[in-house]
């Protein structure tokens, strides 16, 4: 992240840090990890965020056929994120279906990411959305769970989505 | 696509979504198919925001989509519970002269002048559904997501 944080952003990230420590104390139940994991990760807080996951666990692009395994590949991952777009007034991260099951070992969080895109976007993409690009993408995150930590997080959404914003598919046009 | 015998105790595949959506589709019984949707379902396609609505709409979906598999769906996961589940597979195919396959998954799809330059290409597509269940057992919610930019980019 560049820019330095606002005072509410502040106060926000030192409310999460009590949160988590607090929570951390004993394992944390599946409902706990939802409040932080939430927290976390519509504010862009990488560091606690980070603490969510599994250290040998692994977050999978199904879209791209990307899987980043291990603690420093996903921090890689979300700084990467993180970085490809900015949000500004009413853009952000929206969760829309959050679930877990029964037994706390399954979550499944959907949210809509709006965002408008940067001059850091991953230059591996086969194609790049322009610099200021405003999108709407739904993506839906299937994460297992154990011991209160994130162990493996599938993630969808579609690219086609994000380079052809707001216009229709058409392929070989 | 031969009919397959589901062990009731098989949790990977004893699922309202598996057992009485999937299979159905897979062995073409779209009347038992559509049993398994509420009337008012609602199925969103993230891709285009598409929204088809009601049983008939949503059975329709699916008569096109699985219409063009021409192998056993690889199932990644599949994890239900009582009111909500998530199933995963992945598909896989070849693409045929007619190319059917891009307009199953998005009907803008415009395609080559020169179809015979894809034809017999495989292709793969992670699918997921996210799907929520009344107290009925009835599918009344699916939200689909498919990566229409990595099909593409398999078919250049």
């Amino acid at each position: 992240m560049t820019t330095e944080p606002t005072i509410e952003e502040t106060k926000t990230n030192n409310d999460l840090n009590k949160a988590f420590t607090e929570m951390t104390t004993e394992t944390m139940n599946t409902t706990d990890l939802i409040k932080v994991f939430t927290a976390a990760f519509t504010s862009d807080d990488i560091e606690n965020w980070k603490k969510l996951l599994a250290p040998h666990g692994e977050w999978k692009i199904m879209a791209t056929g990307e899987t980043f395994r291990g603690l420093d590949k996903m921090v890689e991952l979300a700084n990467r994120s993180v970085a490809a777009r900015k949000h500004s007034g009413e853009l952000g991260i929206k969760p829309t279906n959050v679930f877990q099951n029964a037994e706390g070992t399954k979550l499944c969080w959907e949210y809509i990411h709006t965002g408008i895109v940067t001059e850091n976007w991953p230059s591996t993409s086969s194609q790049r959305p322009a610099p200021g690009t405003k999108f709407t993408l739904p993506i839906m995150l299937m994460c297992e769970v154990k011991d209160g930590k994130l162990t493996e997080v599938r993630e969808y959404f579609d690219l086609l989505t994000l380079t052809e914003a707001g216009t229709p598919h058409h392929l070989y046009s | 696509m031969t009919t397959e015998i589901i062990d009731p105790g098989d949790s990977i595949k004893s699922t309202i979504f598996y057992t009485k959506l999937v299979i159905p589709l897979l062995n073409k019984d779209y009347e038992t198919a559509s049993e398994a949707f509420d009337d008012e379902c609602e199925w969103l396609m993230m891709s285009k925001m598409r929204k088809p609505k009601g049983k008939k709409s949503c059975i329709e979906l699916c008569m096109q989509g699985f219409n063009v598999l021409d192998k056993p769906l690889e199932i990644l996961f599949n994890t239900p519970t009582p009111d909500w589940g998530v199933f995963e597979y992945i598909n896989r195919g070849v693409v045929t002269k007619d190319l059917n396959v891009l307009d199953m998954y998005d009907p803008d799809f415009k395609h080559a002048e020169d179809l015979t330059l894809h034809v017999g290409k495989e292709y793969f597509v992670a699918v997921c559904f996210v799907y929520h269940t009344n107290s009925l057992g009835k599918i009344y919610l699916v939200h689909e997501y498919f990566d229409l930019e990595s099909l593409k980019n398999q078919l250049k």
